[in-house]
């Protein structure tokens, strides 16, 4: 697991872009999931006005930005970018991204709780192949 | 043909000796619309689901057209050839049913027999009840038309796991999980599958922004009595109820999505039905005995005409 939730200032990797990797659009698709990331980076009613992105590092070592959305009707944080922030103008090893995902799945279901399981997480992954699970 | 229509082969040589029909497109409601459309007759239209297309069809459309009816297969949109929407929220269940719908207005149907499977269930059946006069019956397969969950959709693992906040771009979407490894574990004749029709899935799932529909549809399956669709699928069943439209029911016997309990309740919604009658096949029993079921559906539509084909 092994996922760093880092600040701005923290960030190691250097003249990095950002490479997207994934959206969810419906946080609150489920209940938990929004309260989880919630905590987790710290967000404020006063960061639902554009506030900073939240960054967390994976035990690789890559770090990542997670840009908090909002949408009418729906409460802050309504879903999340993921982006990978990548050195110059290096290419993208998307497999090693998934793994991070991967760990940061597995960091993000336990602060969830209730019937969302790392078991249920790992036992799904493992029928779907996931090299990680 | 329609006027908007237009005839293209988008697909390579070693998809298209699997499925040699012509593409056909149409504009429906701002979105482009791939279909099939081959032979002349009644029409029987074929309706797919997660995260299949026209393909899944492929062994139908001969012995239909052979028999002596018109065979449209339309490819959702957000699957197959058919446009991707880009956003979550382009998806409901009610604009589906409202593009289904519109695609057989356009089209001018009449005596319509809907073949159905998946999410081709709560699409082509609810456009059965909006306009009941302009079909002539239904073959429902694999499928429901009620709010109430299987034991599979209501269980954390695997079904909610996979399509779970976060969880689901990245397994569904990152992941490819249900055309790499759901289609596989839902059919029996799992070698067959991997020669032939793999590739024709994976091909028209070759990105991420073209998997969308594929974790989105999951999160419109009703689990509460207020969520998202469970509006429509209450109308649905309720519409059902109702309903004195001729319907053969077949199921596969190793379905493990819609249990045996969804074939008796479609039994018990429209008890006029023929069947169940149950075939060798899981979720997608249209893989596994396509022969079969075409011998079911011809012998169900010649009972309709008294014993003889059109």
């Amino acid at each position: 697991m092994n996922i760093e939730i880092i600040g701005a200032a923290d960030i190691r990797t250097g003249n990095y872009r950002t490479v997207f990797v994934m959206t969810e659009e419906r946080l609150g698709h489920y209940a938990g999931f929004r309260e989880a990331l919630v905590d987790a980076f710290g967000l404020t009613p006063a960061r639902a006005d554009g506030g900073a992105p939240g960054y967390f590092r994976a035990a690789s070592g890559r770090e990542y930005e997670v840009i908090f959305l909002s949408r009418s009707g729906h409460r802050f944080p309504s879903g999340i970018e993921i982006h990978a922030l990548v050195p110059g103008f290096d290419p993208v090893d998307a497999d090693a991204i998934d793994e991070d995902v991967w760990r940061f799945l597995e960091w993000l279901i336990p602060r969830v709780g209730g019937e969302w399981t790392l078991e249920a997480l790992k036992s799904t992954g493992k029928v779907y192949k996931i090299p990680w699970a | 043909m329609n006027p908007d229509s237009s005839l293209v082969s988008p697909l390579p040589p070693e998809i298209r000796k699997h499925f040699p029909f012509p593409s056909r497109f149409m504009r429906v409601n701002g979105h482009r619309m791939h279909y099939v459309d081959e032979g002349a007759g009644d029409p029987v239209l074929l309706l797919h689901g997660n995260p299949t297309w026209s393909f899944l069809y492929r062994k139908f459309i001969p012995p239909l057209v052979a028999a002596g009816f018109r065979v449209i297969a339309p490819d959702h949109v957000g699957f197959g050839l058919s446009e991707r929407p880009a956003r979550e929220h382009d998806h409901s269940l009610e604009n589906h049913i409202a593009n289904l719908a519109e695609f057989i207005r356009r089209l001018g149907l009449h005596r319509v027999t809907v073949v159905c499977q998946d999410w081709g269930g709560p699409t082509g059946l609810a456009c059965v009840m909006l306009d009941p006069a302009a079909f002539k019956a239904i073959v429902v397969m694999n499928t429901w038309a009620w709010p109430e969950p299987s034991a599979f959709h209501s269980s954390v693992f695997p079904w909610r796991m996979m399509h779970a906040p976060v969880v689901g771009p990245y397994l569904f979407q990152r992941r490819n999980i249900l055309v790499e490894r759901g289609l596989y574990l839902s059919v029996v004749h799992r070698e067959r599958f991997l020669e032939e029709a793999l590739p024709a899935y994976r091909f028209v799932m070759q990105d991420y922004d073209s998997r969308l529909l594929t974790r989105v549809f999951p999160r419109l399956i009703p689990l509460r009595s207020d969520d998202r669709s469970a509006t429509t699928m209450r109308w649905l069943e309720q519409s059902l109820r109702g309903s004195k439209i001729p319907a053969l029911i077949v199921w596969g016997k190793e379905e493990i999505v819609f249990p045996v309990q969804c074939a008796q309740r479609f039994k018990t919604l429209l008890p006029h039905a023929k069947g169940p009658l149950w075939v060798t096949g899981s979720h997608f029993l249209q893989e596994d005995s396509p022969q079969e079921i075409c011998g079911h559906i011809l012998d169900f539509l010649t009972g309709l005409r008294g014993g003889s084909l059109p």
